[in-house]
């Protein structure tokens, strides 16, 4: 039999639930800019009526339960446009400092200084005997050289500073999967006596994976006790359950000490090499531009010094000097590298050369200063076809190379754009439903107020009808 | 669709970034006048600008070349003028001391000034530019006729560069000039040098028919150098004009270069006059957005 201590407890159940209501208003409030947060909602049901002389009376609300708004299905879209734009953002950041290697405005490149080069033979062919302008050609042959080595050096510095990102991004992703690892467990035991769902805690472990997918490539599933496994690279387990992996770095001997990546699981058995087989995040972005992008344009500053070197050399072993030198051919120009992978960085005037400049070959004849038939061949080295099956000049390749790299740089910043369009529609779209809003939450604040204020109403009404009770007696 | 507060604080943020750069792109090209400051502004353009540049300096370095060598085919061209000259004087000196009623202490007399003459002569084959004999061939850092009238130097052909693959020669070879080549022996002709030898030979010993024979050679050696002459001369003209047309292909080379690399000030102007202002509305508008919230209107 319900009385009016009955309802007095209703009216305290209700105090407590909208007290609750404000506290989570309160709660979003703080939140409002926090990254990752989800907004919480009160849910409060009606209590089982009870019978009392066969009529079910009301019994008042609980707080059934605080529930975070968060769709999965957007966090798994936004955790895969993630991998994707960690990808493509580092990709351009990396790329666009390669690209600054090749600057046009720069006026010491390898073209303009191969241009000045084939011009001081030029000069020299109009004066072939005179000291001052074969020392001007000397000149030209170091600058020329210093060009090609300082590429050669840019584009190594470029690796090194790739190679201490994937050390960093290395760390990161160890450190993440052991925050997840973490949470995992706490998340297991807040939640496991009973049933409720921890809301922040699961917050801030999906932030965590956000972060992790933009590092690495990642696939996840949630197993039934409300644990996140966790698989990386070539499906090697990152997280599992209260475990989680860590990134280490070996350098490779045979990619100039580089660093290749491996994880190794918790219990130092199994350390996979997954250098090579990264799909996603920023990690392959950077192993790629490290491992592809700069070592093909090495490659090809080493091709093309090598061709230069080589064709001058021929040319000028066929000619004659000056003085000592004036009945000698057989001398080289630039000095050949001793392997493909280090000409550009060996890049030099030749050493009897830089000597004496007597030793330049401008004759075809012995004992004819006047001769400038070996520097006319010389110069049309400057419009022979010697690169791509004898289709393209130096400059021409030089040229066709820059605007590779240039499309190449415009192709990955228009990814990036793409994918950060993606995710912030994506970012948009979460925000949108588990986003806090001030205005929704001044609302509710105001509403359960009104429902507060009510509550305490209905105590101090039944306080006066008990009083009106008792006075009964009297 | 529900907008929540970091919406909007993001989607602010990203159109005031966005307007910003715009803006600072803008700047960037009015104020650096370039319009490729990196390869990836226009990979194409950057591309033909290399090129450009590389041509540019070639066609310059063409017409140095074309400067270079006009004082040296100037210098040619007069000594050859001088030698025409003094081969005229002989033939007239020999045609006056062939008449019959010269006799022969005037013949002596006037056969120093054919000695002077063949010196004079020695001296023009022998004449330099910039410490170069320019008859010499690629000899040519020491004299190319000695003093017995013999041939010292090469038949080295200096050739210049002076347009893309046509290299020109700028010199004439001594040999062509001042020695008879076997087909010209096989006709009975000399040396220009023996010529006038033969000529002194006659004066001094006052030999008519001597004399008249060398009247015959010098007419054809007469000839020879005018040939020769002219063929400088066409060197020179083919020089000037090659000079003159890779002047103008410079000036287009040029326009060409700077229609990719400079900045269209006029539209790099208007760019900036409109991202600036959509900076502005941006900002403006943006404050309003920020500004309202239920709260404000909380008690």
């Amino acid at each position: 039999m319900s009385g009016l201590f009955h309802t007095l407890n209703i009216g305290a159940q209700s105090l407590y639930a909208t007290r609750q209501g404000v506290d989570t208003a309160g709660h979003n409030i703080a939140n409002a800019q926090v990254e990752g947060y989800s907004r919480q909602r009160v849910n409060l049901t009606q209590r089982d009526p009870l019978e009392t002389m066969g009529i079910l009376i009301g019994n008042g609300a609980y707080v059934e339960s605080i529930t975070r708004s968060h769709d999965d299905f957007v966090e798994k879209q936004l955790n895969l446009a993630h991998q994707e734009s960690g990808r493509s953002a580092t990709r351009a950041e990396a790329m666009k400092s390669i690209e600054e290697v090749f600057s046009p405005d720069l006026s010491a490149s390898i073209s303009d200084e191969a241009t000045k080069f084939f011009n001081s033979l030029q000069n020299l062919s109009n004066f072939p005997a005179d000291a001052t302008v074969r020392t001007a050609l000397v000149e030209a042959g170091h600058d020329v050289a210093a060009a090609f080595r300082r590429v050669d050096s840019s584009l190594n510095a470029n690796r090194q500073g790739l190679n201490q990102k994937i050390y960093d991004i290395a760390h990161k992703v160890t450190d993440s999967a052991r925050e997840i690892a973490n949470l995992n467990v706490k998340i297991q035991i807040s939640e496991g006596g009973i049933g409720e769902v921890a809301n922040d805690l699961r917050d801030q472990r999906d932030k965590l994976v956000r972060e992790l997918s933009q590092q690495i490539e990642i696939k996840y599933y949630e197993d039934g006790h409300g644990m996140l496994s966790i698989r990386g690279p070539s499906q090697v387990t990152l997280v599992d359950g209260g475990h989680s992996c860590s990134v280490n770095l070996e350098s490779n001997s045979e990619n100039s000490g580089l660093f290749d990546v491996s994880i190794m699981d918790w219990e130092g058995h199994s350390n996979r090499n997954v250098t090579n087989k990264m799909d996603g995040g920023a990690m392959e972005a950077l192993l790629q531009v490290r491992d592809v992008d700069a070592v093909k344009l090495i490659e090809k500053n080493n091709h093309m010094a090598a061709t230069l070197i080589a064709e001058v050399n021929d040319v000028h072993q066929q000619g004659f000097g000056l003085g000592a030198f004036s009945e000698h051919q057989g001398r080289n120009f630039f000095e050949p590298a001793d392997d493909f992978d280090s000409t550009a960085a060996s890049f030099a005037v030749a050493d009897v050369i830089v000597q004496s400049n007597d030793a330049i070959s401008a004759a075809s004849t012995a004992n004819a200063p006047g001769d400038n038939v070996n520097l006319n061949l010389l110069i049309k080295l400057k419009d022979k076809r010697m690169f791509s099956d004898e289709n393209v000049t130096f400059n021409g390749y030089y040229s066709n190379l820059t605007g590779a790299l240039g499309l190449d740089v415009v192709r990955a910043e228009h990814v990036k754009s793409a994918n950060d369009l993606l995710v912030s529609n994506i970012n948009q779209k979460r925000e949108s439903v588990s986003g806090v809003s001030l205005d929704e939450e001044a609302a509710n604040m105001m509403k359960w107020q009104a429902n507060f204020t009510a509550s305490s109403k209905v105590i101090t009404t039944i306080d006066e009808m008990l009083d009106t009770v008792l006075q009964l007696k009297r | 669709m529900r907008i929540s507060e970091r919406m909007r604080y993001d989607i602010v943020n990203n159109r005031v970034q966005d307007a910003k750069s715009d803006n600072a792109n803008a700047m960037e090209r009015l104020s650096s006048q370039k319009e490729i400051q990196k390869l990836s502004d226009n990979p194409i353009g950057a591309a033909q600008m290399i090129r450009y540049r590389d041509d540019i300096e070639g066609l310059r370095q063409f017409q140095k070349n074309i400067e270079y060598s006009k004082g040296f085919l100037d210098r040619s061209e007069e000594a050859l003028k001088s030698i025409s000259d003094n081969l005229i004087r002989a033939k007239e000196l020999a045609v006056g001391m062939a008449n019959d009623t010269v006799d022969k202490n005037s013949r002596a007399a006037t056969s120093l000034e054919i000695r002077e003459i063949i010196d004079e002569v020695t001296q023009l084959a022998n004449t330099t530019f910039n410490g170069r004999y320019i008859f010499g061939g690629f000899r040519n850092q020491t004299p190319c006729l000695s003093l017995d009238g013999d041939y010292l130097g090469d038949d080295g052909r200096i050739f210049l560069e002076v347009s893309r693959g046509n290299f020109r020669p700028i010199n004439l070879v001594g040999r062509d000039i001042f020695q008879a080549s076997p087909a010209e022996k096989e006709k009975g002709h000399y040396d220009m040098m023996t010529a006038l030898d033969v000529l002194y030979d006659g004066m001094m010993n006052s030999d008519k028919a001597l004399m008249h024979s060398a009247l015959n050679e010098l007419d054809f050696q007469l000839e020879k150098t005018t040939n020769n002459h002219a063929t400088l001369g066409a060197i020179g003209n083919s020089f000037k004009q090659s000079g003159d047309r890779l002047g103008s292909e410079e000036v287009l080379m040029r326009s060409r270069l700077s229609k990719v690399q400079d900045t269209d000030v006029y539209e790099a102007t208007s760019d900036f006059k409109r991202t600036e202002a959509v900076l502005q509305g941006t900002l403006s508008s943006s404050t309003k957005l920020l500004q309202p919230s239920l709260l404000n209107f909380l008690q």
